[in-house]
């Protein structure tokens, strides 16, 4: 049987390339939010009267910070953003 | 009187009334992809009570994208084993049952079930071996046959998809679809009552039969088995099996793109949505002269060289995406891409004889329908990553372009369409399974040369 090298050399690529974009996208979503999380806090007033941080937790929600002990919906704590990460080697 | 049916194409043969019923059950077929794009809005909008993000919507036609893929070649199959026409009556069931399916749901996974699984395999076994079914009934003018059943299709979906949207807008979705899907299984399951799965089966020869064709047989089941078995191995060991479902894939990633892309870019240049969506227009008008022309060209002058201009067309001109400022210019655009676009999908069945002679192609032809949809799938999810990472349509395009330009570069190494690459496959055979002993057993249907006459070996019904 003739080796069918077009046909490996296709998916090849195109796995990789499925592969790289995926991790970009992946590591694009994290750097976004380690960005957001470093303006977060300067929006934050504390409530003086109930000692609440309110505008914390609005700053947080509008940036799409997460807390810690939270569960995160980025791309990045997904199975699959990990999987993407794992798998790229340029990521 | 053979050679004079070969002689005069519109010549009435039974061959031309089952091509009529094949396009009929195209067009009905082809309206579940026509109604994909169409449901969307219904299903985004949040006073019409779905209100779904494009994630949930994407997720669905990914998996029905995956599904359909995945169940081409088992279509394919079925339909080499059993036949075509259980397959279209089965086709009509399936169809009608997807279709209420559709119209009664009201979660998001009804929606993944009914659209992205049971509207997928009955896409998958509508186009399929129906399709492939067309080659045993023309020996000779399948590109025609090919270009009427391809173009026929495309403008019957096309005129479709704006009734679908003007019955969604007035009756309801759930209305809409179960209307739909009594009509059109209806019109298959009817359809099926006319239909046959081959010449041998309707008592008469292929359109187009000559004397030094090999003839049509009746193949015991167990027999056929083996046939098939042994023909699938000896596709199988030719470049041709494993490069023309990568070329499909190839080129249905380029146009995938450029569908998905090209009315938001066209927005973005600053045209209005109704002017932008006209491209779409221009690019469905001009693929159905593609269609119908490039199987016939490529039965006069052989798939490879026609298949390469007509993905070369389809890649090359998305160079114009890259410079188009003007309106005239997005529309040219449009008209040359149509005509690639057209070409690029609707040689295959004619290569596929070119290459594998007269037998049993659909399961062939599945595998090129997996390349296909698997294409699409990696337009539809590479082409979105890309764009919303950029923020740039322009990358897309690239891709796009470099899909069809690999496709091309693929096409190069494929074996010459000159001669058939598999002609002594029989030989794989014990002798009781070879044409040669089955047509010394079983006299030949009327309507040409007698069987025991045309002893040349040829696969199975």
């Amino acid at each position: 049987m003739p080796a069918p090298f077009v046909f490996i050399t296709v998916l090849v690529v195109t796995t990789a390339l499925i592969i790289f974009f995926g991790a970009w996208a992946v590591a694009a979503d994290a750097e976004g939010r380690a960005l957001t999380f470093g303006i977060a806090p300067t929006t934050t007033q504390e409530n003086s009267e109930t000692g609440n941080t309110e505008g914390g937790a609005n700053a947080r929600a509008a940036f799409g910070v997460t807390p810690i002990g939270e569960t995160s919906d980025a791309a990045a704590d997904t199975w699959w953003g990990q999987g993407f990460l794992k798998a790229c080697p340029l990521h | 009187m053979a050679q004079l049916a070969s002689a005069m194409p519109f010549r009435f043969h039974r061959a031309w009334t089952i091509l009529a019923i094949l396009i009929v059950v195209q067009v009905v077929g082809q309206s579940i992809s026509m109604s994909a794009g169409i449901m969307v809005t219904p299903l985004r909008d949040e006073d019409g009570g779905f209100g779904w993000s494009m994630a949930v919507i994407g997720g669905a036609i990914a998996l029905y994208y995956l599904i359909g893929a995945l169940m081409s070649p088992v279509a394919g199959m079925l339909g080499d084993r059993f036949g075509a026409r259980p397959i279209m009556f089965a086709c009509g069931v399936l169809y009608l049952v997807s279709m209420s399916l559709v119209g009664m749901v009201t979660e998001v996974w009804h929606f993944f079930i009914a659209f992205g699984m049971f509207l997928a395999v009955t896409q998958a076994f509508t186009f399929v071996p129906l399709q492939a079914s067309i080659g045993g009934w023309f020996r000779r003018r399948l590109g025609l046959a090919t270009g009427l059943l391809q173009g026929a299709g495309g403008i019957g979906s096309a005129a479709i998809a704006p009734g679908i949207a003007e019955l969604l807008g007035t009756a309801g979705w759930q209305d809409t679809f179960l209307l739909i899907g009594f009509a059109g299984g209806g019109v298959i399951i009817a359809c099926s009552f006319f239909f046959r799965s081959s010449p041998v089966k309707a008592g008469v020869r292929a359109y187009g039969t000559q004397p030094e064709d090999p003839p049509d047989l009746a193949i015991p089941k167990d027999i056929l088995a083996l046939r098939l078995k042994v023909f699938g191995q000896a596709t199988r060991r030719t470049r041709a099996f494993w490069n023309l479902p990568t070329i499909h894939g190839l080129g249905c990633a380029g146009h995938g793109i450029i569908l998905i892309y090209a009315i938001p870019f066209g927005i973005e240049l600053g045209f209005g949505s109704t002017q932008a969506a006209f491209i779409l227009s221009f690019i469905s008008v001009f693929s159905i002269i593609g269609r119908f022309i490039v199987p016939m060209l490529a039965e006069r002058f052989g798939g490879k060289p026609v298949m390469i201009v007509a993905l070369f067309l389809q890649g090359i001109t998305v160079l114009v995406m890259f410079w188009a400022q003007d309106l005239w210019a997005f529309y040219l655009f449009g008209v040359v891409f149509g005509l690639g676009f057209g070409g690029e999908m609707s040689a295959y069945l004619v290569v596929n004889r070119q290459y594998f002679g007269q037998g049993p192609l659909a399961t062939l032809y599945g595998y090129q329908i997996m390349g296909a949809m698997m294409g699409h799938a990696v337009a539809t999810f590479l082409g979105g990553m890309v764009q919303d990472l950029t923020g740039s349509f322009m990358p897309v395009f690239a891709m796009s372009m470099g899909f069809s330009l690999v496709g091309v570069l693929a096409i190069l190494t494929l074996e010459s369409t000159k001669q058939v690459l598999i002609p002594d496959w029989e030989d794989e055979l014990p002798p009781e399974a070879r044409l040669e002993h089955l047509s010394r057993q079983r006299p030949a249907p009327q309507g040409g040369a007698p069987a025991d006459a045309l002893p040349s070996p040829a696969p199975g019904d």
